[in-house]
Parts: C-alpha cells; sequence; structure tokens
C-alpha cells in the first residue's frame, strides 16, 4: 500500500448546511491507495454528507480536499463532480430505470469517452458480479441484489479513483449482504481503488475496511483496537 | 447564465401579461373619457346568472366527480376498472357540444327548444362535463388514505359511514375543492354552451358589448373583472393544493385494499357514476353517429377534411410550442435559479386563468397596431399563452418526480449538465411529454372563443364550425364536426391515459 500520494486527502474540511450548525467541523482524512475505511455513526450525524463533500455534490466552507495530490475542493476552488474520477454507490442504488443492466453498467464508460472498450469491460463487470445472462434486462425486472450489484459495477466500470458507499449495502438480507461485500472488496482490490464506506453497522465496518473511523461531533476519531472499536 | 434566465422569464411573463395589460389600459382609458360605464344594473345582472351558474354546475360536478371517486377507489366491485375509464372520458368533449347535441335530439322528440335553454339544464351540460374535473384529485386523495388509518378507526368502534365523515371525507376534502374551483374556471371562461343556451354571463356580457354594442371600453372592463376573478380562483386553487400536499407529505401512505361491494349494493353508486360518461359522451356520439348515418351524404364528410386539417396543424404546432417551453422551464428548474426567477414563472402560469374570450379581446387590442389581428400568428400566440401551464405543469410534476440521485449519479459519473439531461431526465421525461403534447392538442380542438376572435378570414376549425352551424340552428348538420372533434379528443384521451398522465390506471397507480 503506498501511502506517499493518498488517494484522498481532507484538511480541516468544515461544511455546514444554510440554516444549521456545522456538518463537519475541521475534519482531515488521508486515505492511501487501495485502502478501505468504513465510517461509522449514529443517524443524521453528516456521514452522508461527508461523502457528497468528497464526491463534489457540495461545496466546502473551509478547509481542503486533495484527490490523488490535485486540489478539488477548498474555499474558493470546487472541481465539479464529473472532473473527479469518483465513484458513488447511493443507498437506494439509483439504478437508471430506462436502460438496461448493460446500459446502467456502460453509462460512466460512455461519458468518459471510453466506448472502445465499453463491450470488454461490461462484460468482466458482469461476471465479477455475477450478473452474466442479465444484460439485455430491465431494472424493474431485478431483485434488490442484483440492483446493488448493477449499482457497484456501474460506480467500478469507469475505474474511478475512489469509491464511496451510502450505507449501500443496509437494505439487504444478511446473507447477501455479505456476499455482495465480498464481490465489491475483490473488485476494489482488483482495480486498486480506495473506498470510503458509510455505515451504522460496526459488524460490517469491520469485516469490509482496513481502517474504522467514528464520526462525531463534525470530526472522525479512528479506532485503533478493537476495544476502542468497541467502545 | 442567471442573468440570462431572468431575462428569459422576465420576457416570457411579460408577453404572457401583455393581454391583460391591453385590456387594462383600454378599459381605464375608456372609463377616463367616460366613453364606457359598468352600470349597477349591469354587473348584478351578469355577475348575480354567473354566480348561480358556477354554484350550479361546482356543485354538480362535485356531486358526480366524487361519488364516482369514492367508489372507484375504496371499493371492488364488477366494473371499477370501466367505471374509472368512464369517469375520465368527458374530458374529451366539449360542453357545448353536448348542449347541441341534447337540444337537437330532444327538440325532434317534441319538446319544445325554449323550454329546454334555461339555467337548471345549462349547469346540467356542465356538472357532467366537468366532473373529471372533481373526479381525478378526488380519486387520488381517497387511494391514497392509509389503510391502517382506516383500519384504526373501524377498531375504535367507528361506522362505515362515521369512517367516511370523519376520516375519509376530511382528508379527501381540499382535493375535492381544488378540483371544483377549476371545474368553476372553466364554467367562467365558457363561451359556446352559455352562449347556446341563452344564459348572461360576464363572457356573454364582453362579447354582446364588443361586438353586438361595438363598446370595446366595456367589454374590456368586464374581461378584466373576469380575469380578475379567474385569477383570485387559480390563486386559491394552488394554495389549497400546496396546503394539502404538505399535510400529506409528513405522513407514510400506504394503499389500502378495496372492500369487496356485491352488485347489487353498487348499483346506486353506478347509476350517478355512470351519468356524466352517459350524458356527455356515449350518448350524444350514439346520436351524432345515427344523425351521420341516416343522412347517408359523402358530401357532408367533405366538409369536414379541411376543417379537420386546419385543426389538426393548429394543435400539433401549438402543442409542440407549448411542449418545448415546459421542457426550457424543467432546464430552468434543473439550474435552481433562485426565488425570483420562480415567482416569475408562477405569474406567468396564470395564462391558464385567462379565459379565451378575454385572452382573444387582449390580443386583438395589442396586434391591432402591428395589423397581426385574424392571423394564425395572433392564435398560435393565444394558443400558447392559454395552455402553456398545462406543458408547464404536467412536466413539471414528471421532473419533481424523478429522484434527484439520478442527477447526482450521472455527473458522479462523468456527465455535463446537458449530458444529465440528455441522457437521463429527457428519456424520463417520455412519458410525459407525450402527454403534455395530447393534453394540450384537447384543449386547443375544444377551444373556441379565443378562436373565434383571432382567427384569420375563412380560417375554419372544427369548432368553429360546429359553433357557426349551431348559431345558424343547423343543429342537424353538425354532426360530423362534432363527431369529428369527440372522435380526435376521446383518442386523445385514451392514448393520454395508457400514457398514465391521469393515474387511474392500475399500472400508473402501481408507480411504473
Amino acid at each position: 500500500m503506498t501511502k506517499n500520494i493518498p488517494s484522498l486527502e481532507m484538511k480541516n474540511v468544515t461544511f455546514g448546511y444554510r440554516n444549521s450548525g456545522l456538518t463537519l467541523a475541521g475534519m482531515s482524512l488521508d486515505v492511501g491507495e487501495g485502502e478501505r475505511i468504513a465510517i461509522l455513526g449514529e443517524s443524521g450525524i453528516g456521514k452522508s454528507s461527508l461523502l457528497r463533500v468528497i464526491a463534489g455534490l457540495e461545496r466546502i466552507t473551509s478547509g481542503q480536499i486533495f484527490i490523488h495530490g490535485r486540489l478539488v475542493s477548498a474555499e474558493n476552488v470546487h472541481c465539479s463532480a464529473e472532473e473527479r474520477k469518483v465513484g458513488m454507490v447511493f443507498q437506494d442504488w439509483a439504478v437508471f430505470p430506462h436502460l438496461s443492466v448493460f446500459e446502467n453498467i456502460a453509462f460512466g464508460l460512455r461519458s468518459r469517452g471510453k466506448q472502445n472498450e465499453e463491450r470488454e469491460r461490461v462484460k468482466q463487470l458482469l461476471e465479477e458480479f455475477e450478473l452474466e445472462g442479465l444484460a439485455s434486462r430491465s431494472p424493474d425486472t431485478l431483485s434488490g441484489g442484483q440492483l446493488q450489484r448493477v449499482a457497484c459495477a456501474r460506480a467500478l466500470a469507469p475505474r474511478p479513483e475512489i469509491l464511496l458507499l451510502d450505507e449501500a449495502f443496509s437494505s439487504l438480507d444478511v446473507g447477501l449482504r455479505k456476499r455482495i461485500r465480498e464481490q465489491v472488496i475483490k473488485a476494489l482490490k482488483i482495480e486498486r481503488a480506495a473506498s470510503v464506506l458509510v455505515t451504522h453497522d460496526p459488524a460490517e465496518a469491520l469485516e469490509f475496511a482496513d481502517r474504522v473511523f467514528h464520526m462525531r461531533d463534525g470530526i472522525l476519531l479512528e479506532a485503533k483496537t478493537h476495544n476502542e472499536f468497541r467502545q | 447564465m442567471k442573468i440570462f434566465l431572468q431575462i428569459f422569464i422576465f420576457a416570457l411573463v411579460a408577453v404572457f401579461l401583455a393581454p391583460v395589460f391591453a385590456l387594462l389600459n383600454e378599459g381605464v382609458q375608456s372609463l377616463v373619457s367616460e366613453k364606457a360605464t359598468l352600470s349597477s344594473d349591469l354587473l348584478s345582472r351578469y355577475g348575480l346568472t354567473s354566480l348561480l351558474l358556477l354554484a350550479g354546475s361546482v356543485s354538480g360536478a362535485v356531486l358526480f366527480g366524487t361519488s364516482a371517486a369514492y367508489l372507484c377507489a375504496r371499493f371492488d366491485f364488477r366494473g371499477r376498472r370501466l367505471i374509472q375509464w368512464l369517469s375520465i372520458l368527458p374530458l374529451g368533449v366539449p360542453s357545448y357540444l353536448v348542449a347541441y347535441t341534447w337540444v337537437d335530439f330532444l327538440v325532434d322528440q317534441g319538446v319544445p327548444g325554449g323550454s329546454l335553454r334555461n339555467l337548471p339544464n345549462t349547469c346540467f351540460v356542465f356538472a357532467v362535463c366537468l366532473s373529471p374535473y372533481v373526479f381525478l384529485p378526488s380519486f387520488s386523495a381517497f387511494s391514497a388514505l392509509s389503510g391502517s388509518l382506516l383500519e384504526s378507526a373501524k377498531l375504535l368502534g367507528k361506522s362505515q359511514f362515521e369512517i367516511f365523515r370523519l376520516i375519509e371525507f376530511p382528508l379527501a376534502r381540499a382535493s375535492m375543492f381544488a378540483g371544483g374551483i377549476l371545474a368553476g374556471m372553466e364554467v367562467l371562461a365558457d363561451f359556446g354552451t352559455v352562449d347556446f343556451m341563452a344564459i348572461d354571463t360576464w363572457s356573454t356580457g364582453i362579447y354582446r358589448s364588443w361586438f353586438g354594442y361595438g363598446d370595446r371600453g366595456r367589454a374590456s372592463l368586464l374581461a378584466v373583472i373576469l380575469f380578475l376573478i379567474s385569477g383570485t380562483l387559480l390563486f386559491w386553487e394552488t394554495n389549497v393544493r400546496a396546503k394539502n400536499s404538505l399535510a400529506r407529505s409528513g405522513r407514510s401512505v400506504s394503499f389500502h385494499t378495496r372492500k369487496k361491494l356485491p352488485f347489487i349494493k353498487s348499483l346506486p353508486f353506478l347509476f350517478v357514476a355512470l351519468i356524466p360518461a352517459l350524458v356527455s359522451c356515449v350518448f350524444p356520439a350514439l346520436i351524432l353517429t345515427q344523425r351521420v348515418y341516416s343522412k347517408s351524404d359523402p358530401e357532408q364528410w367533405a366538409s369536414v377534411v379541411s376543417p379537420a386539417l386546419t385543426t389538426l396543424g393548429m394543435a400539433s404546432v401549438s402543442s409542440v410550442i407549448v411542449v418545448v417551453l415546459g421542457l426550457a422551464m424543467v432546464l430552468i428548474w434543473r439550474s435552481n435559479p433562485g426565488k425570483f426567477v420562480r415567482s416569475l414563472a408562477r405569474i406567468g402560469a396564470l395564462g391558464y386563468a385567462l379565459p379565451g374570450g378575454v385572452l382573444g379581446l387582449g390580443l386583438l387590442i395589442l396586434l391591432a397596431p402591428f395589423s397581426l389581428t385574424g392571423s394564425v400568428f395572433g392564435l398560435l400566440l393565444a394558443y400558447c399563452i392559454r395552455f402553456a401551464t398545462i406543458g408547464t405543469s404536467t412536466l413539471e410534476a414528471a421532473w419533481l418526480a424523478i429522484p434527484r440521485v439520478y442527477d447526482e449519479q450521472a455527473r458522479l459519473l462523468g456527465c455535463t449538465s446537458w449530458g444529465v439531461f440528455n441522457r437521463v431526465t429527457l428519456p424520463l421525461l417520455q412519458n410525459s411529454i407525450a402527454c403534455a403534447f395530447i393534453l394540450t392538442c384537447i384543449d386547443i380542438v375544444k377551444e373556441l372563443p379565443a378562436t373565434m376572435l383571432l382567427r384569420p378570414f375563412n380560417f375554419e376549425t372544427l369548432a368553429i364550425r360546429t359553433y357557426n352551424l349551431a348559431s345558424d340552428e343547423r343543429l342537424s348538420e353538425t354532426a360530423p364536426s362534432s363527431l369529428a372533434m369527440i372522435a380526435l379528443c376521446m383518442t386523445g384521451v385514451f392514448v393520454a391515459e395508457k400514457l398514465g398522465a391521469f393515474g387511474v390506471s392500475e399500472r400508473s397507480r402501481s408507480g411504473k
């Protein structure tokens, strides 16, 4: 794991929604290449806002965010979401209902002008996520688990530098959740992409991540030992 | 970009409101120069008749619309889907056409024509024709009531009637009311029916003042008053709907299961629910078909071809413009334009509050200096101003139903703003675009007063042809053009319903 140039670096980032207090209050975080981290915290504490800030869907108030050493967010700098090479899997997956499974997975490749490798890349991801045979299916004919895998494959297709997972496994049953989580970890290892998982399930955080953080009062506290984690 | 949007919206609103200002200017000038006066006698005559007509028509529409909506939303019985479908059919038939057909038919049966043309009969015609305006929001409200809410009331010992009185009615009241207000606006805007039924309303007063007495000032003043009443009703309706949606948003809604209703018990309800469709569509269509076939004159169809083509052409071109305007509005909403632009756009939506006649007069005054009265341009402008709200509200509602997360996901996958619109928003709006187009077309096919005032010389639409023949008391000759109008509008209603425009089909209710 190379830590020289972190995949993601946040320095004293503050962010808050209008008419409410600071959601992120001087937050700092480093995520190395291929590293997986998990963030735990109560509902409504701002975990999803953190991911939205990293993704470029929200502007920060102060501080700096670097992706692979490139400044993408600061007080007067905002690199838009489409320029960041960050993938995200939302809690409700957001699989485009008007596109087939194949078209959903190929969506980001076409946006980024990678049409020539489209067929091969989609085929590879269909295999990795056990979606062969579903390529031409419409999303409304898929089960929750299948939709979840489509969403993960789609986010990984353009080879993002960072993958953000917002409670991405929480609405699945335990067995399926474990299987899909393993598929995602395997794919992340192949791509050597860093990832940030936001969850409220400690067991999931522990199984997924190399490092686990607690979010409290707008900052992150790293749980270094199992005891700390339990606390 | 923001300034460009503000200028665009501002220009649009200026064009939409220009006819009102033209009328206001004309009316005020006439008052100042004492050319026009509005006597209290005149005002009370038009006002009282309009009020009585409004009260009778809206009460009837609420009775028919709510009965059908409650029956279809809360009970399961043989023929329920047919009733749901039949209840929206009157949307495809203009009320003046229903009046012509029934009067012609009953006079043929020996009923004196004079005894048919009165206020109660006119109220009945409006009630059946406008019942879908109440049926659609009421059906939606009754269907959305939480099943657990109703079951809780039952467990607390309430009877079916008490549940209706204490829970169902209060929770659906706002929707019924909003539907009633829209029906009322249509009553006030109508000219063809009241003119034929010899009822003195604001609408007929405007025409009589302008064309009968050549009193432009008085006509303008009456038109401004009518616009203010309609505008107030629209504002009221928007507020009622907004409050209702706020009241709903805080509650999780589970679709209740319908209660089985034995066929015999459903008969009285069925009877009430079927009246609007039978009176406004089924019987008129049968009567008109019988008229056409009994005449067996091939020439009668030839005379309808040109007006039909004109109608289709005007409706298509105007609807395309309306849909493009609607899409432009969606683009503007997506860019999060701020309160000022939103308020301006809301003012622009007042076009719907402009009755066709009022709009027609306003444009006549406005376009006269440019020699554009009696031009296709003037007519297109009138249709766009009058019906732009259909396009914008249909597309805006559909756009609001698209989860924002799709936009965000597309951006994260590398799409620019245009890419998101082109690859996500536009394909997801496809059905709604088709619906907006069809609904606008239907309204334009039915539109009469603005077309009458602004059409070029020798320019005949189906509505104009039908009206002209009816005005000459050649009612039996209206059959081919009336039938063509019904066929066009019914096809539109059918396709729009299939696309989920009204939200009454099982498919659209299940959210697919």
